[in-house]
């Protein structure tokens, strides 16, 4: 999908989005660099180098459920068979590897906070965001991606059914509102989709929608604030 | 010893994922680290594990020898065949 309204159609009628196992091409970053992404990695990276994005040095906050988490089974399986791991893949193995080649191949010096969150990814990064902002930064990156998990793991813990990577620019103002109350019992009140994060960009991209719950029991929530025009109309 | 060459500069290629790169475009007597090919600490470790599984080589822990012999592909090919023992 390349124009925005496909873009909304997405939104409004919660369609899966489908990968084709295409790898980001990531044409801006310099290959010595880019080669040590994996597929999650480049399609990050892909979302950082956008030009709608202008990166200016803003402090970012990197959110994903499980990071390269392929690359950790891989060497863990090579440490069990061969009793030794590559060091290329090891030094790629922590959370913050992605942001962190960006940041090299930017040289930036901004600061980086990697988030991993089981079910409530997209509500530690907008605290971890309004945190930065609070800080006295202009606007962050609100940074979000995940992909499927390896075989092995998906017994255990909720699969993400697609790659995805996608960048929020968040800054101080009046759109929207992140509340904590009562667990409510209307609709607001279902199960969050298997998806980690991508609903935070459904519930954006929809302007329809007047709130997006954060947690199982809906006690955060992320409100749009409408105009007075809007309210009256 | 051209084959060996190849097949060092072809290792290079396929253990370090360096995209776009034939075994063409690496100078056989140009450095491999920092300039020249432009790799870095990192895949000298990861060269290092490669040739041992491959060539059954063991780098020293002299730092100064080890440098000589990752000067260069030519270099690299020197010492494997020198010390290959598969």
């Amino acid at each position: 999908m390349t124009d925005a309204e496909a873009w909304r159609i997405w939104a409004r009628e919660e369609v899966s989005l489908v990968n084709h196992g295409e790898t980001a091409p990531v044409k801006d970053m310099p290959p010595l660099l880019r080669r040590r992404a994996q597929p999650l990695g480049r399609a990050a990276l892909e979302v950082l180098y956008a030009p709608s994005l202008d990166y200016a040095n803003q402090p970012m906050v990197f959110c994903s459920r499980h990071g390269e988490i392929a690359r950790s089974l891989t060497l863990l399986q090579s440490l069990a068979a061969e009793g030794q791991v590559s060091p290329q893949e090891f030094s790629m193995s922590v959370h913050n590897a992605i942001p962190g080649l960006f940041l090299i191949a930017k040289k930036s010096r901004s600061p980086v906070m990697a988030l991993a969150s089981e079910n409530q990814m997209m509500l530690s990064g907008l605290i971890e965001a309004l945190g930065q902002l609070a800080d006295g930064a202009p606007s962050v990156i609100l940074l979000f991606c995940d992909a499927p998990l390896p075989p092995l793991f998906r017994p255990f813990v909720n699969n993400e059914p697609t790659c995805f990577a996608f960048a929020l620019e968040v800054t101080a103002g009046n759109d929207y509102r992140l509340v904590h109350g009562e667990a409510t019992g209307d609709s607001l009140v279902s199960a969050l989709p298997p998806e980690s994060s991508l609903p935070l960009l459904r519930f954006v991209l929809d302007e329809t929608r007047r709130a997006l719950p954060l947690t199982q029991a809906a006690d955060w929530r992320l409100l749009r604030q409408l105009s007075p025009e809007v309210g009256h109309a | 010893m051209t084959d060996l060459i190849d097949e060092i500069k072809t290792l290079i290629i396929e253990t370090l994922n360096l995209e776009d790169v034939t075994v063409a475009d690496i100078d056989t007597d140009a450095p491999l680290f920092v300039e020249g090919l432009g790799l870095d600490s990192i895949d000298a470790l990861e060269l290092g594990v490669a040739l041992h599984k491959r060539y059954g080589l063991t780098l020293s822990d002299e730092a100064e020898e080890t440098k000589e012999h990752f000067a260069s592909v030519r270099h690299l090919a020197d010492f494997v065949a020198a010390h290959r023992n598969r």
